[in-house]
């Protein structure tokens, strides 16, 4: 009985499911929510529609080992293995990709790999040169040639130091 | 995989979806924000060439800070204070013209930070107007570093009280007035209060504090002028700090909120009177006070049953029997206690002790029969003379802690002098704590005999597996030497302890010994001289590791 009780099944938009525990999904918060506006049904598919299924696998790994480790460290050290885990699970993460998993997880609603995410992209795009970040995010420039070198102008100071990538 | 018919969940919510395909580019302002908040000034004002779009989202996080003055060849006095005003004259004119043309452009201000060194009182006027049109503008977060020079602090004017978009307010190194008669305070949304070094006005906290219900966060430091303070009906507060405000007469705190998690009340300088007992769902709760008027006692700890973290200090505790128990405590930090205090604290994990008495009161109050973690982590700060009864009180001490728990132990020697005689204690024949599995020892200025001598009479008190050691090695070469050279010698060569009525010392027992210098694995050496050579160009407090074989 426990075994299906503690699962729940969510849908990609490709249609891919993925069988998750209860611990696991209980913190994107939209689930838990759907989860409980139905409250007493046996099976449990919480469709999402607009997440990609690369996303959702990702979202799932995050959330598997920060159960698992919060469990193993119950008494201390916590922090510093999640800190360690999370470094190793965003270089597996192409930095393309971070864009795409950062709406997913706002849409989601999962606090702590949002802030994840975010800082991961504050990094990336520190120390970048704006036409990279503009490729980036797909950024057009609706600044007219004059009102940008105006702006640079001003903040002269802070170009210094910038590198191409 | 469990494959019956299911009944489908949809999603109901009439929140739209934030990404549709022709904004797949674009990402939403929140998470924008989001990003933001986690770059540095000059990032942001990088990134406000991108499009219009970032540029007044990034203008919502306004920081200035001044710049340090370049370097210049030797001036007098009367050229650099000059060239301070003119620099700082700049600096403002550059403050100013930002703000003007972020308040013109109507954006929301997210956050205002201001960071200068203020060179002339004269010069206040304008951080005057900055903040005045700041609080005007819906600001949500405001951060204000302003110092200066001469003595008299930078008052803050009192248009501040009129932004009542606010929700954190950071002050440093200011002075903040009442507001004038007939004008009220208007921080309805307040959320955090953080000030550090702040003069205040008697009752001025109490005042802003009474007319923000909503408030969170609470943190005074070094604030001199708090005085008394009452925490009520608020019903939000959660984290309260308070350290070192004091001021004659005898500062009073009540905080009467019940939810509140985290409280921190420091005052180590003059009696202080308080009453928490109304803080029942306390997570965390630090304490250090001088001597209290009439404290605790009258609630008891038992009282906070969802208490984590604990951290009790003061001279005051010897005085009076203090019984700490809690089933969720998981961290403690103690100074002396008296000798019938009871620790009875199943789950501890980690305790740190300030010793400051040959007498370790604090780790014999702790009972051992009811402790349930397998590792117990204990932190011991030395601050006084190392005598032959702290040998003989620490020996018994992590006997008596080590009877039912693995131990790993943390010694923190700081200054001071070890007056005991190592002849003393080897004429006694007490058998060392066996198997102790890992013992790190920080020394911070010491003397090369009281380090070798507190290293022999550790190693008579205990016989660990592991001995680390992180000290500043540049000062302590002479003590490297000394260990390694002592571990090098094998039983037959010895030829010491020669007098057969004391008992033999450590050397005689070590098997065998291994080395590992943190960031350089394990390490073989000839003689003292060549660890010494290695040792010298290492970052200052590197780790070494002994791996002992008793």
């Amino acid at each position: 009985m426990a075994s299906t009780d503690d699962k729940v099944i969510l849908k990609s938009s490709e249609g891919e499911c993925f069988e998750v525990d209860m611990a696991v999904a209980s913190h994107l918060q939209i689930v838990k929510s759907v989860l409980e506006d139905c409250e007493g049904s046996s099976d449990k598919v919480v469709s999402l529609f607009i997440v990609e299924a690369k996303y959702v696998a990702m979202i799932i790994e995050y959330y598997k080992n920060y159960v698992e480790l919060k469990e193993k460290h119950e008494e201390g050290g916590f922090e510093e293995k999640l800190k360690e885990f999370e470094k190793q699970f965003l270089e597996q993460i192409d930095k393309k990709e971070l864009k795409g998993l950062v709406m997913a997880v706002n849409y989601l609603n999962a606090p702590a790999l949002f802030d994840v995410v975010c800082t991961a992209i504050a990094k990336h795009i520190e120390n970048k040169s704006v036409e990279y970040v503009r490729e980036y995010f797909g950024i057009v420039n609706d600044f007219t040639a004059e009102e940008e070198a105006q702006i640079r102008e001003e903040h002269r100071w802070a170009y210094d130091g910038v590198n191409d990538d | 995989m469990n494959l019956r018919p299911r009944k489908k969940i949809k999603f109901t919510t009439t929140e739209k979806p934030l990404i549709c395909v022709n904004r797949i580019s674009q990402l939403p302002d929140d998470i924008i924000h989001r990003i933001l908040s986690f770059l540095t000034t000059e990032a942001i004002i990088a990134l406000r060439t991108l499009s219009k779009r970032w540029s007044s989202i990034g203008a919502a996080y306004t920081s200035f800070a001044e710049p340090p003055l370049p370097k210049q060849t030797f001036l007098s006095c009367r050229q650099r204070l000059q060239c301070l005003q003119e620099h700082h004259d700049k600096f403002m004119n550059f403050v100013n013209c930002s703000l003007q043309r972020v308040v013109a452009s109507k954006i929301y201000l997210q956050r205002f930070a201001l960071t200068v060194n203020l060179v002339d009182l004269r010069y206040a006027s304008r951080i005057d107007d900055c903040i005045e049109l700041v609080s005007k503008r819906c600001v949500n977060e405001l951060d204000l570093h302003i110092k200066s020079k001469r003595g008299t602090p930078y008052t803050v004017p009192r248009k501040i009280y009129e932004a009542k978009t606010l929700s954190i307010l950071r002050l440093r190194h200011c002075k903040l007035e009442p507001p004038a008669d007939g004008e009220s305070i208007k921080f309805t949304s307040l959320k955090q209060l953080c000030l550090t070094q702040v003069k205040l006005e008697d009752g001025i906290v109490q005042s802003i504090i009474s007319s923000c219900s909503m408030i969170e966060q609470l943190k005074l430091v070094t604030c001199p002028g708090v005085g008394c303070l009452r925490l009520s009906d608020l019903p939000y507060l959660n984290k309260v700090k308070i350290s070192q405000c004091s001021k004659l007469p005898i500062p009073i705190l009540t905080v009467d909120a019940p939810n509140v998690r985290e409280l921190i009340y420091h005052e180590s300088t003059q009696p202080c009177k308080f009453d928490i007992s109304a803080c029942t769902r306390l997570t965390r709760l630090s304490l250090r006070y001088a001597s209290s008027i009439d404290d605790l006692y009258r609630s008891p700890l038992s009282l906070y049953s969802d208490l984590e973290i604990l951290d009790l200090q003061g001279r005051c505790l010897l005085l009076k029997r203090v019984n700490i128990c809690g089933h969720q405590l998981k961290k403690l930090t103690s100074s002396d206690l008296h000798t019938e205090s009871i620790i009875d604290v199943p789950n501890l994990c980690c305790f740190r002790y300030l010793c400051y008495e040959d007498s370790m009161s604090g780790i014999f109050a702790i009972r051992t029969s009811g402790l349930k973690t397998r590792l117990l982590m204990l932190d011991i700060f030395v601050r006084k003379m190392m005598t032959t009864l702290w040998f003989l009180k620490f020996r018994e001490s992590i006997e008596h802690l080590r009877s039912n728990n693995k131990l790993n132990l943390k010694l923190k020697l700081y200054p001071f002098v070890a007056s005991f005689n190592l002849r003393e204690l080897e004429h006694m024949s007490i058998p060392p704590v066996q198997r102790l599995k890992y013992v790190e020892v920080q020394l911070k200025e010491i003397t090369y005999v009281t380090s070798r001598r507190c290293f022999d009479g550790l190693l008579w008190s205990c016989r660990p597996d592991t001995l680390a050691i992180v000290t500043r090695w540049r000062d302590n070469l002479a003590l490297l030497y000394y260990l390694f050279e002592s571990m090098k010698e094998t039983e037959g060569k010895l030829n010491c302890c020669t007098d057969l009525r004391t008992s033999k010392c450590w050397r005689h027992f070590l098997k065998g010994y291994q080395i590992k210098i943190s960031g350089k694995g394990k390490c073989s050496f000839e003689d003292g001289f060549a660890i010494m050579e290695l040792v010298q160009n290492l970052a200052p407090y590197t780790k070494i590791v002994f791996q002992l074989k008793w």
